[in-house]
Parts: C-alpha cells; sequence; structure tokens
C-alpha cells in the first residue's frame, strides 16, 4: 500500500514539474503564437475529445500503428527463428537489415508517397524502421537463450514443443514484449510524423497539419500531448505485462 | 542392454586429442575415467551423448542416455518436478524419487531457489528417472565442498544401486574414482595408460579401501 502510495506521489510530482516547466517556457517566450497557454492548450483538448471527427482520425491512425507494427512483428519473428536455426541464413539476412536500418525512413517516404498513397504510406515508413528493429531484438534474444540449457535438452531428447513453451518462450517473453510495446511506441511518432509530411486526410498528423496551417497553436500543442500520453501508455502498458510475466516466472 | 564400444579419433583443428583410440565400457559397470585437465575426458562423454562429433566407432545402446553436468543445468523457472518431467520423468516416479533423496519439500519449488547441492542432486534424480541406459557424469562432484560431496556418493549410490545404468565418471579426483568406480582407466595423452579393476563390495567405498590401488592409480597419472 505504502509502495502504491509512494507511486502516486511521484507521478503527481512529475506532472507537476512538467506543468510548471511549460509554464516558465510560456512566461519566456511571451508569445502565444511560439507557446501557448496552458489553459488554452486543455481547452483545445476538451474540445477535441469531444469532437466525432478527432475519434475517427485516433482511430485510424491508430490502426495504421497496430498494422505496421503486426506485419513487422510477424516477419521479424519468422525471420529471426529461421536465422536462429540456420546460421548461413542470418549471414546472408544481415546485410538486408543493414541496410534497412540505414535508409533514411522519412526522406524515403517521399519515394513511397509516388509509389503509393498518402494513407498507405505512413505504414510503410514505420515498417521500415519497426521490422529491423523487432528482428535484431528477437534474433538477439533468441541467440541468448542458455546455451547449456538449450544442450540438456538435446541429451535429453525434448520434444520441441516442450522445449518451445517451457524452455524458449519462457526465457524471452518479458524482454519481447518489452520490445514489443517501444516498437509500438515508435510507430506511432512514425506514422504521425509520416501522416504530417504526407498531409494524410483525416489522421491525427493531418490534424496537426491543419492546426499549422491555421497557426491554432494551442490544438497542436493539444494534438502533440495526445500523441505523447498515448506512447507513455502503450509502453506502460509493455512494461507491466512484461514484469507480470518475470513475477509469475520467479 | 549391452556393452559399448568406442574407438576412432578425434582432432581440433591441429590437434589431436584421440588418435586410434578404443574403450570398452561393459553393461552394467560404473566405469571411471580418470586424468588430468585437457586430456580429453568430457571429449569421450561428450561423443557418447552425441554432442560432439566422433570420427570413428561408437557400438552398442547409446540411445537412451543421461547426462549429470558438471553444473546442475535445471531450468530456473521450473519447479523441480516440472524440470523432471521436462527430460522424461513419468509423473508417478517423482514422489518416490524426491524421497529417496530427501527433497521431498522441494516438489514445487522454482528451481532458481534451491542451492547448489539440491540442484546437484536433483540432476541426479533428472538423469536416473529418465530412463537412461547409459548413464555420463562429467565431474558432477567437482565444485562440492568436501561434507556434500560424501552426501551425493550417497545419493549417486542409492539411485544407482535401483537401477543399475551402464555408467561413465569423468573426474581428476582419485578418491573419487575409487569411491564410485569398478573400473577406473587412466587417460594420457590420448591413451589408456592404466586399466584398474576395484573388487568392490560395497558402493560407495568406506575411507581406507583401495589404498594400493589409489598408489597404482597415482603412479599412472604422474608417471612421465
Amino acid at each position: 500500500m505504502q509502495r502504491v502510495w509512494k507511486n502516486c506521489i511521484v507521478g503527481l510530482l512529475t506532472v507537476a514539474l512538467f506543468v510548471g516547466l511549460y509554464l516558465l517556457a510560456w512566461v519566456m517566450a511571451g508569445n502565444e503564437l511560439v507557446v501557448p497557454a496552458f489553459s488554452d492548450c486543455m481547452k483545445s483538448l476538451g474540445k477535441l475529445l469531444v469532437s466525432g471527427g478527432f475519434w475517427r482520425a485516433f482511430w485510424t491512425s491508430f490502426v495504421r500503428v497496430v498494422c505496421a507494427f503486426l506485419i513487422s512483428l510477424v516477419l521479424a519473428v519468422v525471420l529471426a527463428v529461421v536465422s536462429y536455426l540456420l546460421p548461413t541464413f542470418a549471414r546472408i539476412i544481415a546485410p538486408w537489415i543493414a541496410v534497412f536500418r540505414a535508409v533514411p525512413t522519412l526522406a524515403v517516404l517521399l519515394i513511397i508517397l509516388v509509389w503509393t498513397s498518402a494513407r498507405v504510406a505512413p505504414v510503410v515508413v514505420a515498417f521500415l524502421t519497426l521490422f529491423p528493429t523487432l528482428y535484431t531484438a528477437f534474433y538477439t534474444l533468441l541467440t541468448g537463450v542458455d546455451r547449456d540449457l538449450i544442450e540438456m535438452s538435446r541429451v535429453y531428447k525434448v520434444p520441441v514443443k516442450r522445449r518451445i513453451f517451457q524452455l524458449y518462450l519462457p526465457s524471452v517473453a518479458p524482454q519481447a514484449v518489452r520490445e514489443c510495446s517501444a516498437s509500438l511506441g515508435l510507430g506511432l511518432k512514425l506514422v504521425v510524423s509520416a501522416e504530417v509530411l504526407a498531409g494524410t486526410y483525416l489522421s491525427l498528423g493531418g490534424f496537426m497539419q491543419d492546426a499549422k496551417a491555421y497557426l491554432d497553436m494551442p490544438l497542436l500543442f493539444a494534438l502533440v500531448g495526445v500523441c505523447a500520453v498515448l506512447g507513455l501508455l502503450l509502453e506502460s502498458l509493455g512494461e507491466i505485462l512484461a514484469g507480470v510475466m518475470e513475477r509469475s516466472g520467479r | 542392454m549391452s556393452e559399448i564400444v568406442i574407438s576412432g579419433n578425434k582432432r581440433y583443428g591441429e590437434k589431436v586429442v584421440f588418435e586410434e583410440f578404443s574403450l570398452r565400457i561393459e553393461k552394467g559397470e560404473i566405469l571411471c575415467i580418470l586424468g588430468p585437465s585437457g586430456v580429453g575426458k568430457t571429449t569421450l562423454l561428450r561423443a557418447l551423448a552425441g554432442l560432439t562429433a566422433w570420427d570413428g566407432e561408437i557400438l552398442g545402446n547409446t540411445e537412451k542416455v543421461g547426462y549429470i553436468f558438471q553444473e546442475p543445468r535445471l531450468i530456473p523457472h521450473l519447479t523441480v518436478m516440472q524440470n523432471l518431467i521436462y527430460a522424461g520423468a513419468k509423473e508417478s516416479e517423482v514422489d518416490g524419487m524426491l524421497e529417496s533423496i530427501g527433497l521431498s519439500a522441494y516438489k514445487y519449488q522454482k528451481a532458481r531457489y534451491l542451492s547448489g547441492g539440491e540442484k546437484q542432486r536433483i540432476s541426479f534424480a533428472r538423469a536416473f528417472l529418465s530412463g537412461a541406459e547409459l548413464l555420463l557424469l562429467d565431474e558432477p562432484f567437482s565444485s562440492l565442498d568436501i561434507a556434500l560431496k560424501e552426501k551425493l556418493y550417497e545419493v549417486f549410490a542409492t539411485l544407482w544401486t535401483a537401477k543399475k545404468p551402464t555408467s561413465v565418471l569423468v573426474t581428476h579426483d582419485i578418491d573419487e574414482a575409487v569411491a564410485l568406480a569398478h573400473r577406473v582407466v587412466v587417460i594420457k595423452d590420448g591413451k589408456i595408460v592404466c586399466d584398474l579393476r576395484l573388487d568392490r563390495k560395497q558402493l560407495p567405498s568406506v575411507y581406507g579401501d583401495f589404498e594400493r590401488e589409489k598408489s597404482a592409480l597415482f603412479q599412472a597419472l604422474t608417471k612421465e
């Protein structure tokens, strides 16, 4: 109980510090077009939350994030497992992954916009970053499973299904969940950034672009706040889930 | 069950570990391979278990192998019972086995919470419960203190007496070899330099037994 109170107090202090710093920036800027008043941002946020258009935009952006994440996740898991089982394949795919990682994602967006549409491009951009990140994370996790235990399993001819569910999955799951939630957060950032650049209609990024065009700074700040909170929520959810997994494994 | 014969060569790159080597392991015996560090004792065990490639022949039944490693190699997030079942133990045999090694109270304990000695006892139980017909022991007592070591000798003797699987124990400790083996072979420079059968009355032997044999083994180990 004491720990819950401690966490609440730390949370409140963090929020207070953030608001304090924002107010300081507002006073120092002295210009509503640079840093709008906190109260105006809150009013914009309130209006936003009750408007149907916002929720449709929120939902379409969220679906894009989930799509990019799921495609990256499935491909990363499959290829990481194949790489783990076939070291030659891992060597073949390594330079491709390096290229994926090196690609300047938002610059590539321009090419993808030519090839596809403003609705699809943010998904592709997020995939280009999430896939190599997830692949590398899963491959590293798999190669990190205790070799002694794998050897013991070989000696005792433990069936593959049992090895997967009792050795591999419990060994990698908590960190894998953390990687996934971090990727969801990153995916959100990428999708929204790509939507801003692509001017995607009815999306969080599209709303931001409109707010910027009309110099509606309180709305722009409110939208950024929404994205930040959503990213935080996704990462916290993953952290909680991973913690539960770790505790159940103890 | 039949006897097992391992013969052939083993090289690591340019280094020749065994050349035209041959060792016969008789059915139901505890054979101890004694030798200084780096002589290839563990390589022999790993070849018998199919963990290392062996350039030669391994005749006999090496299908059902139980391997007791130097470190217990239990899966930390599984309970004692889950660890035993993971390696092929039948659930109905677990209680009896845990009782015989004095760890009944730990059945549902996660392996990560056991002490080193308890973990090693469970790894012995795992090997015996796996239905192994060939038991390979790779210096399983080496990291234990003397009191725990003697306790584990007793555990091994109790478990072995119940099923009498063919067993190969690797060690560099003469006392350990003499305490548990029916036969001791000394390996040096890739060759068997001494093959000694012990006229064993009890397992493990008690302090003062086989003094003459110990001295012969010591000479074989230290002779240039």
